[in-house]
């Protein structure tokens, strides 16, 4: 796909070429196309939480977001907590007929086929576009990345385990080096064996040390050290890329001890972003609670009359007050930028009561409508 | 977990600031690949600055800190992290093998899904002709900054 992006490229995010998954479908009725709009919609949202480990917030876009030409949009937005900005996750469309008039694209209907002679028996058809990119992947490195390198969720990691021969230097004898390493060769197919991505760096011109550095870098979620004492104990140390978290593990049934750590490592991630995106959602109701909590680099969850004037009115005001507060090192982009509607969660927090509850911005006229996720965003 | 319950439990519970724990942040510098031979162990040392002087040695590892400076630290990640390379033309990336395994494994199961839903693959021509761009008014001001147009051949 290219797309010819004039703002700041940025890998994975924002750039004029990138890859993508890209759906069409037309359907029969609007019931059958809006079924479809949110079964790809919860496929993205796997996509992220169980492959990824990043939790979404699912919802609608307002009028002003959504996609141009669309009935409807939805989408899955996530979070990026350094910088406290919204992210477009992946969007399923419902398109309406709005195309298929455009264009003509009609199929006979067989509902007008038995109401008999004199009846269009052709109709226009019901069309959604869905889609997720290469973006997924400036998301992942993101959230989940740390000051050693990349820290890769185990369930996408190219290489999920790496095995590092220890505890050897010039007194090793060649047999026991032989050893080591014909123990380690045997424990990489072990684990290729049960379907565990695994690799074996026997690299001799560089130190464990080095090779541990260069591996954290790269991500990789599990590093298992083997040496001589490794050996004659029976048992080798597993090190986790996302906590460093050290632990022994018995030779014996090392494969399936290998795959439990790496479902406890995929959970375990999911919980942390988890835990931070719960934190940094905040119920507001009042503008200044709203600037407060933005500037601080959360989302607003705020009741919100949805209208198109509302959504400038607060990206402007938000936009002002960012100046005054904002320290300017962390992204140069932000502190002017405005919050703005990310989705309207389908899962609302309550149901709002327009006789007592008013819109998040002041100045808005009109009766408050749905809780509406706002925040800045990339 | 499906993003019903991520909400539902989020709620309207209080959302409680409980700390995080601070990350152990280090640098590692190392020294040029020819004295790593000398297996000499590069102890990883402790610094609170920004960057670490780099005088001398070819740095391998993250010299920037996420919390500080990101967009430094987000470039280091993924040059050093091996997922992307620049090229020539500015916004258009090389995708190296770790970056490409990480999408085939996410593109591959999505396909999956969808093909057992009954949709089906195909492809199309990737230009469209300037009428055709027109007739969807509506959508084209939506994208009208993002289009590149073919004006010689």
């Amino acid at each position: 796909m290219v797309r010819w992006e004039f703002k700041n490229p940025q890998p994975f995010l924002r750039s004029r070429e990138f890859y993508w998954q890209e759906g069409h479908t037309a359907h029969l009725t609007e019931q059958v196309a809006d079924r479809e709009v949110l079964d790809i919609l919860t496929l993205y949202s796997k996509i992220y939480e169980d492959f990824l480990a990043i939790p979404v917030i699912a919802g609608k876009k307002t009028e002003k977001e959504k996609f141009a030409g669309a009935h409807y949009t939805t989408t899955v937005e996530a979070f990026i907590p350094t910088t406290g900005r919204g992210i477009q996750g992946a969007t399923s469309h419902a398109l309406g007929q709005n195309f298929s008039k455009m264009f003509d694209i009609k199929v006979e209907n067989p509902a007008a086929r038995t109401a008999g002679v004199g009846h269009d028996d052709h109709t226009f058809v019901w069309q959604n576009s869905w889609a997720f990119t290469t973006r997924v992947i400036g998301v992942m490195i993101m959230v989940h990345g740390d000051n050693k390198g990349l820290v890769l969720p185990p369930k996408i990691a190219p290489v999920q385990v790496v095995i590092v021969p220890v505890g050897m230097n010039a007194q090793t004898s060649e047999e026991d080096k032989q050893k080591v390493l014909s123990a380690a060769e045997s424990l990489v197919k072990d684990l290729k064996g049960v379907a565990v991505r695994a690799e074996l760096d026997d690299r001799d011109y560089y130190s464990a040390g080095w090779k541990f550095n260069h591996w954290e870098l790269k991500g990789v979620p599990l590093r298992l050290e083997i040496g001589p004492s490794e050996l004659r104990e029976g048992s080798i140390t597993a090190a986790c890329r996302h906590s460093g978290e050290k632990q022994r593990l018995d030779f014996d049934s090392l494969g399936t001890a290998v795959a439990n750590l790496l479902g406890e490592i995929q959970a375990s991630l999911f919980q942390r972003a988890l835990k931070t995106t719960r934190q940094r959602v905040k119920i507001v109701r009042s503008w200044d609670d709203f600037t407060d909590a933005l500037n601080d680099k959360n989302m607003c969850l705020a009741p919100s009359c949805l209208s198109e004037d509302c959504e400038d009115e607060i990206r402007n005001k938000s936009s002002q007050t960012a100046q005054v507060n904002l320290d300017t090192t962390q992204d140069a982009r932000a502190p002017s930028m405005g919050a703005k509607s990310l989705c309207i969660p389908f899962q609302q927090p309550s149901v709002l009561d327009a006789g007592k509850e008013h819109c998040v911005n002041p100045e808005c006229q009109q009766g408050v409508r749905e809780w509406c996720l706002f925040g800045r965003s990339y | 977990m499906d993003p019903a319950t991520l909400w539902s439990e989020l709620g309207l519970q209080t959302l409680a600031i409980s700390g995080i724990d601070a990350e152990e942040h280090r640098y590692t510098a190392f020294k040029k690949e020819d004295d790593v031979k000398s297996n000499q162990a590069v102890q990883p040392s402790k610094a609170s600055s920004k960057k670490r002087s780099t005088k001398g040695a070819v740095l391998i590892a993250i010299d920037a800190d996420k919390d500080v400076d990101f967009a430094s630290w987000y470039q280091q990640v993924i040059l050093k992290g091996d997922l992307i390379d620049y090229s020539d033309i500015s916004g258009c990336y090389v995708l190296k093998p770790a970056a490409w395994s990480i999408w085939e494994t996410m593109r591959d199961w999505f396909d999956a899904q969808i093909r057992s839903m009954g949709v089906q693959n195909c492809a199309f021509p990737m230009f469209v002709t300037e009428e055709a761009l027109q007739k969807e008014e509506s959508h084209l001001e939506g994208f009208a900054a993002e289009v590149a147009w073919i004006t010689q051949s």
